[in-house]
């Protein structure tokens, strides 16, 4: 699906490369309305409007581990000078009632950095849902090979 | 062809320099991508395609006007001079579903392990 790398993640990629810095323990996929269109400026989960809590979402989203497992595809592209990661398949289960619990549906998935307050978690990616979405009891929500492209 | 994965041959070089023991695989846009088109020529026409295509990729593919795909065949420069931004924006998201096809139909081939893939340079494909 069409996506964007947040300049802040690229910042962050230089850091982890040139400058040592820790790569992050976890990170996270989280799920956003279309209250917020993110840019490639955008910089933190609370910037963005995140769907509502509840009947099989968790606020921040369901937990990736930085590892060849959860981060299942690495591209080096020469034809078009460019390279990419691809997420593992990402599922959420409605149960109790619809996904999101109130509100818009998702529109906008984000892979963010850990942070112990959702709203402070450093957005890396957003990628377009291309329609708000909403699954009943027992359905289930799949975001398949979300994709990661450096230029 | 007589699987699917020998359109993925191994990188031997890569997986052995890989430090997580991952294990990588060459993709040729000259040998890979004309045989990815002509899958989502047949998907587009009878609405076929693995699961996960279908539900991701198929969807764009049928967004995409006819002449994308047309544009996605003619080697970068053999372009028309005159073509419009528009239009080489639609060929370069009509490329970008070939790849992202060609890396499913890739993953499927490898048995969805984790792995690396490395695409050639070939000018005549790039977006």
């Amino acid at each position: 699906m069409p996506n964007l790398a947040t300049n802040r993640a690229k910042f962050n990629l230089l850091g982890h490369r040139y400058r040592a810095v820790a790569a992050p323990a976890n990170l996270f996929v989280a799920l956003g309305t279309a209250a917020t269109t993110p840019t490639a400026d955008t910089n933190t989960m609370g910037e963005i409007t995140e769907i509502a809590a509840g009947n099989g979402y968790t606020a921040g989203g369901i937990q990736l581990t930085p590892n060849a497992t959860d981060f299942d595809t690495y591209v080096e592209d020469d034809t078009n000078d460019r390279a990419y990661v691809q997420v593992r398949d990402v599922v959420w289960t409605a149960s109790g009632g619809n996904l999101p619990a109130s509100g818009a549906g998702a529109s906008w998935a984000f892979l963010t950095g850990p942070n112990a307050t959702v709203a402070n978690r450093e957005i890396d990616a957003a990628f377009d849902l291309t329609s708000p979405r909403v699954v009943s009891d027992g359905q289930t929500l799949s975001l398949l090979n979300l994709e990661i492209r450096i230029n | 062809m007589a699987y699917l994965s020998d359109l993925f041959p191994p990188d031997d070089a890569r997986t052995e320099a890989d430090a997580e023991g991952r294990a990588w695989f060459t993709l040729d846009p000259d040998v890979v991508y004309p045989y990815v088109l002509a899958r989502i020529a047949e998907a587009l026409e009878t609405g076929v395609a693995p699961p996960a295509i279908r539900e991701q990729l198929l969807p764009r593919a049928r967004a995409l006007p006819e002449l994308a795909w047309a544009h996605a065949e003619t080697p970068r420069d053999e372009l028309p001079a005159t073509i419009s931004p528009e239009r080489l924006a639609d060929r370069a998201a009509a490329l970008d579903i070939v790849r992202l096809w060609a890396l499913e139909l890739q993953h499927a081939a490898c048995g969805y392990v984790s792995r690396g893939v490395h695409i050639v340079k070939r000018p005549a494909w790039r977006d």
